[in-house]
């Protein structure tokens, strides 16, 4: 194994990672809002994506109009399922809204295997397959795009959430609901405002990763690597939720390099549970002290 | 008045096998085993309120054991075989919520999502045991040749004592500290509970009983393969708390019965069937908080799982059909297949665009010596205790004369035994595993793996001199088959595989495994991948800049699909094909389908697994016409043996022999832009 190949695998893992992170971050904003877990987050991702995909390909709209039909189309679909699905459940226990949003993830998906098949379609790229050299490195340009692209929303979400007065809204209820609708905020905005949010972060992921994964019904299963990485990082922390999806990205790669067949897809779960028995709350995430 | 309905239930619950039709008793075992199940989650997630995705995970760990156990020791009793189940699942289950006591609400549900992947993953990896992906028949367990009857009586006893002990359980001081962890740990503790140690009792106590009811599920099901326990079977078990009421012995129950039986109707519904179940679960958070248990509180609700169960029974009294699914005018053949799940697409294809298109051409020209034939589908979603529900459900409530093009080796592998058994053929499975040959009733559909293996390896040492080969497999079944087959015909031409490397169903990138197969350097690399993954490698090996090497892809990946996938990555690669293109081929056969399919199905794309589907119906029609009027299951086999150069327009003149298999050719293609060019004629491994 060459260093130049050994660099290739991880700038992949990092772009997978990046991807990873995204969801992760989507699943963070709606759990610090209303403290819930959205399940449905993968099937919101691929429903845009294919809405995107449709609008491409029937239309013959260039890819900026698809990414930009994606947004709109998992905006609308979040802020639906928040007011008519979550908002009524959201005061009942965490429980409730993660049971709903599981059994709007088998809705969702047997809506798209009705209306689009349960086939597997290509996605156009904003990026190249073609390796371009660097030095003497060889890169592809999807990887360095997705990559790219992916911190650019990053960090326009970490300007929102620190200089504008929605972010701050966002922050303050994250930290104390009942205080924050004492200060005025309107609690009830965030819920939906954080929703559209996440959907649309989701929606970006899906456009960047479906050339690579490609666009099927199935490609909401990404959203256990979400998880994961959330979790890795510590849910309800930002900067975790990046750093647990790159770090997922990275191990998930380079796995099969170094380990065998049989234990080689375990080990992103290993680490995790191992993580979680060390540091009960992630990698960045603080144990949040309840009084009674 | 509460004594009578006991007496009453237990009367009826002895006397089920005697008063209900055949395929019932089986899913009344199922509903025990799963109402165990359902009770050990209860315990857990209802009693201390710690959610769990990882059930179908313990629910694995018991039945592997109990299956293990009545291999190697035939003679165990079964009480002791079923207690080992649980010792060992809930020593795991300690072991494992050990850990996890400093977590809380989602943290917890996150690592137990963790452990069922992971339990997953040690079943393929532990394959000396398990044989991994290839599945685990279990031999019924040593009390006198356990029947119908005998399942039933052994999971309804079971069931039983685990419902007294549960009920027995929650009454006690323990079931007092788990109801006072749920509702405050903090107060508990405070209470002088020792958190720690209830949570670790409720994890092991729940593991326990899952455990049980793996034992029970090995020996119901017959068959165990990893795709059985994975998320989505947590997912039912949770929903089945969900549906009964948390925190509710009762309520566990009836919640069991019902997914059970919802499952089990809507099997028909095939893609519509998690639709259906999404709905149910908002339904119930939205309409019904607290579940059956707590909605039977108010009168009218009483009502609804007394409806439910009485239209189960219709379900079950509305099949009037004559013997053996052939009537004066009518064959009824079916099967069960992925209409949900990751084969989906080729399911849905094979089935309701293959074997129903040509169907719909025989009926319309008169039907088979003048009967129609009508076809009935269930989804299993490639798991294999749903093929064998579902397989049931065709043979002993549909009354179906055969099965006909189900897919997937795990779920064809599971039912195989039952169909011997019961005399049914099964013809054509969409599969390639040669584990199929040697049975009376069965006949094979693809070019069985080995045979494409020796194909290949055989024309691409014999005519194209190549040396050295490394080969990109998928972690299952299909990948292994072909690994194994491929060593094999290496071996006699004195050459080895010089690498091999795996990749796992529903990957997200697989640059690692490209790059340690170019290190290798083979002149010839095998892909033994679906189409997604299959056109990932292909991208993968375009972004390194790796082109000396041959890609060459397998029998069941050489499709159009993976090609409009791949895009120009796909140029010059090679593979063995076993159909000619459904789009451009102008045999005549092709030709007469893609007009069948613009006549019936004009928005559906002609492609190779409708084609093969639509091959399928062929193969039997002509058979079935041979029989003549007196069609039976006995004349269908011996007309399909007797079926000499049968000419499909499609493959060539094609003949069966008492070897049973169909299909035993392909031909070499290269990718020239963007289509399969030919290279060879019809390659021959015989």
């Amino acid at each position: 194994m060459t260093a130049a190949s050994l660099l290739h695998v991880v700038v992949s893992g990092l772009a997978t990672g990046s991807i990873y992170a995204l969801m992760a971050l989507a699943l963070v904003i709606i759990y610090n809002a209303t403290r819930t877990l959205n399940f449905a987050q993968g099937e919101m991702l691929m429903i845009s994506t294919f809405v995107g995909w449709t609008v491409q390909h029937t239309l013959g709209w260039p890819l900026v109009a698809s990414l930009l039909a994606a947004v709109v189309a998992a905006a609308l679909l979040a802020w639906i399922v928040e007011r008519v699905l979550i908002r009524s459940a959201v005061s009942a226990t965490h429980w409730d809204v993660l049971i709903i949003t599981l059994g709007l993830s088998l809705i969702l998906r047997s809506v798209a295997g009705l209306v689009w098949t349960h086939d597997e379609f290509p996605f156009p790229s904003f990026f190249g397959t073609r390796p371009i050299a660097l030095g003497a490195v060889r890169v592809a340009p999807v990887s360095l795009g997705i990559v790219g692209a992916s911190l650019a929303l990053m960090a326009a979400l970490a300007a929102l959430f620190r200089w504008t007065r929605l972010g701050r809204a966002m922050r303050a209820v994250a930290q104390n609901q009942q205080a924050a609708r004492l200060m005025g905020i309107s609690v009830e905005r965030v819920y939906a405002t954080s929703w559209v949010l996440a959907s649309v972060v989701g929606a970006v992921a899906g456009v960047l990763v479906a050339p690579v994964v490609f666009l099927s019904s199935k490609m909401g299963l990404i959203v256990i690597s979400g998880f994961t990485a959330a979790v890795l990082g510590g849910f309800g922390s930002m900067p975790g939720a990046v750093a647990g999806g790159m770090l997922l990205g990275l191990i998930e790669n380079l796995a099969p390099l170094y380990l065998p067949s049989g234990v080689r897809y375990s080990v992103p779960f290993l680490v995790l549970i191992a993580i979680l028995v060390v540091r009960p709350a992630g990698l960045l995430g603080r144990v949040q002290r309840r009084k009674v | 008045m509460r004594a009578v309905l006991v007496i009453v239930t237990v009367a009826a619950i002895v006397a089920w096998p005697w008063i209900a039709p055949r395929y019932f008793v089986f899913l009344a075992s199922l509903i025990f085993v799963n109402a165990v199940v359902a009770l050990g989650l209860n315990l857990l997630s209802g009693y201390t309120h710690q959610l769990s995705f990882g059930h179908a995970g313990f629910l694995a760990i018991g039945a592997y054991t109990a299956a293990l156990i009545v291999i190697h020791a035939p003679r165990t009793p079964v009480i002791v075989t079923l207690a080992a189940a649980g010792a060992v699942t809930a020593l795991v289950g300690v072991a494992f919520g050990v850990p996890c006591l400093r977590l809380g609400g989602l943290y917890l549900t996150m690592a137990t999502l963790a452990f069922g992947f992971v339990i997953v993953e040690a079943i393929l990896a532990l394959d000396v045991l398990t044989r991994g992906a290839d599945g685990l028949r279990v031999p019924p367990p040593a009390v006198g040749g356990l029947g119908d009857t005998g399942r039933y009586y052994l999971t309804a006893t079971t069931a039983a004592v685990m419902v007294v002990a549960a009920v027995n359980v929650v009454r006690t001081r323990i079931g007092r500290a788990f109801l006072a962890i749920r509702e405050s740990e903090i107060a508990a503790q405070a209470s002088g509970v020792p958190v720690a140690a209830y949570k670790t009792l409720a994890f092991g106590l729940s593991a326990f009983y899952t455990g049980v009811a793996g034992g029970l599920f090995a020996f119901v099901v017959g068959f165990l393969s990893p795709d059985a326990f994975d998320v989505f079977l947590s997912v039912d078990f949770v929903t089945m708390i969900i549906v009964g009421g948390l925190a509710s012995v009762p309520g566990s129950i009836v919640g069991a019965a019902i997914v059970t039986v919802l499952h089990d109707s809507l099997a028909a519904f095939q893609n519509y069937r998690p639709l259906i179940f999404g709905v149910i679960l908002i339904a119930c958070m939205r309409f019904m908080p607290g579940g059956i248990a707590a909605a039977t509180r108010r009168i009218f609700m009483r009502l609804v799982p007394s409806l439910l169960m009485m239209l189960v029974l219709l379900g079950g009294v509305t099949s009037v059909f004559a013997q053996q699914g052939v009537s004066d005018t009518e064959i009824v053949l079916g099967c069960s297949n992925s209409f949900s799940g990751p084969l989906a697409y080729t399911g849905e294809q094979a089935t309701r665009y293959g074997v129903d298109l040509y169907f719909k051409v025989v009926n319309d020209a008169g039907g088979i010596n003048g009967r129609r034939v009508r076809t009935v589908y269930y989804d299993d979603g490639y798991k294999p205790q749903e093929a064998v529900a579902n397989t049931r459900k065709l043979v002993e409530q549909d009354k179906i004369f055969a099965v006909i093009a189900p897919q997937g080796t795990p779920p064809v592998m599971a039912t195989l035994d039952y169909l011997e058994e019961n005399r049914v053929p099964l013809l054509f499975p969409f599969q390639g595993s040669p584990a199929i040959r040697g049975k009376k009733y069965v006949f094979s559909g693809m070019t069985l793996y080995d045979r494409q293996s020796k194909m290949m390896i055989d024309y691409l040492v014999g005519q194209r001199h190549f040396k050295t080969f490394g080969v990109l497999y998928q972690d299952d079944d299909y990948g292994k088959a072909f690994l194994s087959a491929y060593e094999k015909d290496l071996a006699r031409h004195n050459l080895k595989m010089a690498a091999a490397e795996s990749v796992k169903r529903g990957v997200t990138d697989v640059s690692a495994q490209i790059a340690k197969l170019r290190a290798a350097a083979p002149q010839v690399t095998f892909l033994v991948l679906t189409p997604g993954p299959g056109a990932q490698a292909l991208k993968e090996r375009q972004k390194i800049g790796w082109t000396d090497t041959v890609i060459v892809s397998s029998g069941p990946l050489t499709d159009e699909k993976y090609l409009a996938l791949a895009g120009d990555a796909a140029e010059g690669v090679e593979g063995l094909s076993l159909w000619p293109d459904p789009l451009a081929s102008d045999l005549p056969g092709v030709k007469a389908y893609r007009a069948a399919m613009q006549k019936y199905f004009d928005k559906n794309e002609p492609n190779r697994y409708s084609l093969s589907g639509y091959f399928a119906a062929m193969l039997f029609t002509d058979a079935a016409k041979r029989a003549g009027r007196a069609l039976t299951r006995e004349t269908l086999v011996t007309a399909l043996e007797n079926t000499r150069n049968f000419d499909s327009g499609i493959l060539p003149p094609l003949s069966i022999g008492s070897d049973h298999e169909t299909q035993k050719q392909g031909f070499w293609v290269r990718v020239e832009k963007g289509h399969f060019k030919p290279l060879t004629d019809w390659l021959k491994a015989d």
